[in-house]
């Protein structure tokens, strides 16, 4: 199949889906809710199995790093350890009742939740370090931020705001107006961006997802 | 002949067979938003003279920093995001991101710098970002100096993601940090290591809860809708920067609606307001 054909074809249903659900969301409900509900399914089925591609993506990728790299390194490592996990949960859960049975749930909740936490806690450490290393006011918009980031700070602390109460003013006001404006600004910005991404989609336009 | 109420009457019975109630705002928005769309890119693949983008510092200095590096000897290491993703409102700022990827490894290729890339922790964004250095470097014709078990570096969840990162930019050195798309915690740790290791900051993101780290830690930034732009510029496709001009007429719609709003709050119509907004 010649990749004209291969981009067209995927092109095509792609925008015969995003037009029949665009439809269905401002008509009056009708038969084409039923379509919409049954494309929905099925977007759904494709969705779950790019979970097997990405999956393939990655077996691929650490075998080729266990075939390429001729001296033993940290890369090997990487590479064993993901393979060693990840055969470790599908043998887990095809023999022990899927992702739902008890085995399955239990290495989840008591090994890799555990993990996840001690990640996290080295980032609440990490992160402030960063911070204080990094922080610089050099712009307009770095010393707005810092004016304002302090002065909350300084409300947060119980004996400033009780010493000043101005301070709670000035802090509540802060994030009720500007930084309330703020995000919504950023968030009008996001959504006019996907609107133009999804109708770049639609017409075919959009070179990075299509090709 | 009708009267208004008659009228009335006949146009709510005639739109809830047309459209679903309660959708009327947001149908009309999206014709606008279609029909500006449309205009624009009929615009782009037209004759007629397109307006430019500004240009930004930070374009710049991403072939300051490629420089920097192949003096230096020392990579640059890109980060896509460690919340970046093809899906929801995380799409546009990833594929943003995955524009400059593009065009630093281009920029890479073509003056033989070292590049690391770490990936999302994201499989999908794995085959993305091969594809594009890939591209990128058959484009230079130095296919035969990528190296992609360097420079492709996928540390699977957001936790190895800053580990393993921090341990690629501290034990190879760094000569610019660049990151871009869907950011969070990563704002702050990928600067600060850039910093100590004396590298160049690059660092655009959409995401407000971000916004003050990228102007306080990196030394050039993309702040929210500034990293569509540049990244519409460096793409060099005319569809995507007028798609991204046809963004800022939406944008106009938008703050009409909101004065329209404002008006009617002000002339205590708060019925206009709900039917606008909603709520």
């Amino acid at each position: 199949m010649s990749f004209t054909y291969k981009s067209f074809i995927p092109q095509i249903l792609l925008s015969a889906i995003i037009i029949v659900v665009l439809l269905e969301y401002v008509l009056p409900a009708g038969p084409l809710t039923a379509v919409k509900n049954e494309l929905t399914l099925w977007l759904t089925l494709i969705g779950s199995f790019t979970f097997f591609v990405a999956g393939t993506t990655l077996v691929l990728k650490y075998s080729r790093d266990l075939i390429r790299t001729k001296k033993l390194s940290s890369v090997h490592f990487y590479a064993i350890e993901f393979f060693v996990v990840f055969l470790s949960y599908i043998g887990i859960s095809f023999l022990t009742g899927g992702p739902s049975g008890k085995s399955y749930t239990y290495l989840y909740q008591n090994l890799q939740g555990q993990l996840l936490q001690a990640g996290w806690v080295i980032m609440a450490f990490l992160e402030p370090w960063a911070a204080y290393k990094a922080f610089q006011v050099r712009s307009i918009e770095a010393i707005i931020l810092a004016i304002t980031g302090f002065t909350y700070l300084l409300f947060n602390a119980p004996s400033i705001s009780a010493a000043i109460p101005i301070i709670g003013t000035f802090a509540n006001w802060i994030i009720n107006v500007p930084s309330l404006a703020g995000t919504r600004g950023a968030t009008i910005a996001l959504a006019v961006g996907t609107i133009l991404l999804a109708l770049r989609m639609l017409t075919g336009k959009e070179r990075g997802l299509t090709d | 002949m009708l009267n208004i109420d008659q009228a009335i009457k006949f146009y709510c019975v005639i739109n809830m067979m047309i459209v679903r109630p309660g959708k009327e705002i947001e149908i009309v928005f999206l014709l606008i938003s279609v029909a500006i769309y449309l205009y624009w890119v009929r615009r782009s693949t037209g004759v007629k003279p397109i307006p430019s983008l500004r240009n930004f510092p930070a374009i710049d200095a991403i072939l300051e920093g490629v420089g920097r590096s192949v003096e230096t000897n020392q990579p640059v290491h890109f980060g896509l995001g460690e919340s970046s993703a093809l899906s929801a409102d995380q799409a546009a700022g990833t594929i943003s991101a995955l524009n400059f990827l593009s065009y630093t490894a281009r920029a890479c290729a073509r003056a033989g710098a070292k590049l690391v890339i770490r990936i999302s922790p994201n499989p999908h964004l794995y085959t993305q970002a091969d594809a594009l250095v890939t591209e990128a470097y058959v484009a230079e014709g130095k296919q035969q100096e990528l190296d992609k078990l360097f420079t492709l570096r996928y540390h699977g969840d957001a936790r190895s993601y800053m580990t393993r990162g921090i341990h690629d930019m501290d034990e190879l050195g760094t000569a610019m940090n660049v990151t871009m798309g869907a950011l969070s915690v990563e704002t702050i740790w990928a600067f600060a290591v850039c910093r100590m290791k004396g590298g160049i900051g690059v660092g655009g993101g959409s995401r407000w809860g971000m916004v003050f780290g990228l102007a306080m830690l990196a030394d050039y930034s993309l702040l929210g809708e500034e990293m569509y732009a540049a990244s519409a510029k460096i793409s060099g496709d005319r569809t995507m920067t007028t798609s991204f001009l046809g963004g800022d007429w939406l944008k106009y719609v938008l703050i009409g609606l909101i004065i329209i709003a404002g008006i009617a709050t002000i002339a205590g119509r708060y019925d206009l307001v709900s039917w606008i907004f909603k709520r």
